[in-house]
């Protein structure tokens, strides 16, 4: 199953106006891998996973996502259709930071809903997937509740079930327990694990470290726009090659020192 | 110096001022009817990736919104009919009205599409909606929740501001105090019938569409999730 690369980036530039935040940046993702990328705040790690999706487009470079390519030239007019900007985030599933379900709807209604108008699945055929999902997400005793009525750990896991409904070939994490308090950080990694196991490809920004050393095949460290280090997770944790990786990782596992949590 | 109430007007009235109540009621539901689904659409122009989209919607907005209705219905009646477009005075009204009623709906319904979090959108642009589908099943349901309050206050503009239709003679509410004046010569007692039947009109209106408000199932579930938007975070 792994092998083919499903996310093939090349030479991808983003700014928002005078501001580069991604400067030429090459990125291969095959199916199947678990990815992790950090890096502090500002380096342009969200960016690069919104790039891949099309919730940003590049200024310049080319991309790859499962089967669709596109090209991106400063300064002219696209040439793809919005139709094929949803066919590619058809395939590509997405967690936010802020969960961002639906206000209005129900936890199934939520994960129901994409199938129904996007891939025209019957009412009841989808909510029986979508009961599957919550139940896979562990909360299949929660359907009817609206988000309001869950915690942030658990509308997150709704998230990531909103996310699957649409049988993704990729799932993007854009920090998805940063704002969560604490204590329900865990049920959401654990998901996100779970989901690992069963061989879904992931690309998680996050910070949760620990995550990246049991989970990542690859973690990527990012600053500046530009990724600076491509490797397995221990040979980033143990010896980073660059001073910013170095500085990054003594500022993290310092801080966890001093709360005496030993890392990994 | 008369200083007293002449209750002759009040019976003497009543009927003329029902039937301009009726009149004002129905040129204020019609106004609102097709001025909502068309404030709707100038409120999408607003938010479209074409200038020349935008451009329109602010060129037609803006003049509604800056000049007294007054002004606007006199413009619009007479202009017209020195162009060659005559039509009858209840026909121009209830059509100045509703593009009145465009302008100003256009406006609050941006206001309640932009109250919307941003992500809402985004995350239904995520997962591969189209625009249209992503603004009618996630954005205008809950954007129905966050304007009943500035709708109410449209509503209440129109219902007052409908008042100015008198000039062009439209027979409504002011008509009929107008019609009532000059056959009773009692001006103090029809204008202060028409104010009082206004302010039950407006108030009434305000009470009943909170009622539906509070009574509306979408509007509930997004009140419910307004409380915990300090756990969601940024």
């Amino acid at each position: 199953m792994s092998g083919t690369p499903i996310v093939n980036l090349r030479a991808v530039c983003k700014s928002f106006g005078d501001l580069q935040v991604l400067k030429s940046v090459d990125l291969q993702v095959k199916l199947g891998e678990k990815i992790c990328i950090v890096g502090p705040s500002g380096s342009g790690k969200s960016t690069l996973l919104r790039c891949i999706n099309l919730l940003e487009e590049p200024n310049s470079g080319q991309l790859d996502v499962a089967g669709t390519h596109m090209d991106f030239e400063p300064g002219s007019a696209r040439k793809f259709s919005e139709k094929e900007v949803n066919r590619l985030r058809q395939s590509v599933g997405m967690v936010f930071q802020s969960f961002n379900l639906w206000n209005h709807m129900t936890a199934l209604q939520n994960v129901m809903e994409a199938p129904i108008q996007i891939k025209g699945v019957p009412k009841a055929q989808a909510a029986e997937s979508a009961q599957m999902l919550l139940q896979r997400v562990g909360l299949g005793n929660k359907s009817s509740s609206y988000p309001s009525q869950l915690s942030g750990g658990q509308q997150q896991r709704v998230a990531i079930a909103r996310a699957l409904a649409m049988d993704p070939k990729i799932m993007l994490f854009d920090e998805p327990t940063s704002a969560l308090d604490p204590e329900l950080v865990g049920e959401v990694l654990d998901v996100m694990e779970k989901l690992a196991d069963d061989g879904m490809t992931m690309l998680v920004v996050t910070h949760e470290m620990g995550f990246a050393v049991e989970v990542a095949d690859r973690v990527i460290f990012m600053d500046h726009g530009a990724i600076l280090e491509d490797c397995v997770p221990s040979s980033f944790f143990h010896q980073p090659k660059t001073e910013r990786a170095k500085q990054f990782l003594a500022r993290l596992l310092g801080r966890n020192a001093r709360l005496q949590t030993p890392v990994e | 110096m008369e200083a007293y109430f002449d209750l002759s007007v009040l019976t003497y009235g009543a009927p003329i001022f029902f039937k301009g109540a009726l009149a004002t009621i129905t040129f204020c539901v019609v106004a609102t009817l097709f001025g909502f689904p068309l404030g709707t659409l100038i409120a999408l122009c607003r938010f479209s990736k074409l200038r020349i989209l935008r451009g329109f919607a602010l060129a037609f907005v803006e003049p509604f919104r800056n000049t007294p209705f007054l002004v606007q219905a006199f413009l619009i009646y007479f202009g017209l009919a020195q162009l060659g477009i005559r039509m009858s005075p209840v026909v121009a009204g209830a059509i100045i009205l509703t593009i009145y009623s465009s302008a100003l709906f256009a406006e609050a319904i941006r206001g309640g599409i932009l109250s919307v979090p941003r992500g809402q959108m985004e995350s239904a642009r995520a997962v591969g909606m189209p625009y249209a589908t992503a603004m009618r099943r996630i954005v205008f349901p809950q954007m129905l929740g966050y304007m009943a309050p500035a709708s109410t206050n449209v509503i209440i503009t129109l219902i007052k501001d409908s008042a100015a239709l008198a000039v062009i003679t439209v027979p409504e509410l002011a008509m009929a105090a107008q019609t009532v004046m000059g056959d009773t010569f009692r001006p103090v007692e029809a204008y202060l019938i028409a104010a009082v039947v206004y302010w039950l009109i407006t108030t009434g209106t305000g009470a009943g569409i909170s009622y539906v408000a509070n009574r509306m199932d979408t509007l509930r579930k997004i009140r419910l999730s307004q409380s915990s938007t300090g756990r969601v975070g940024q």
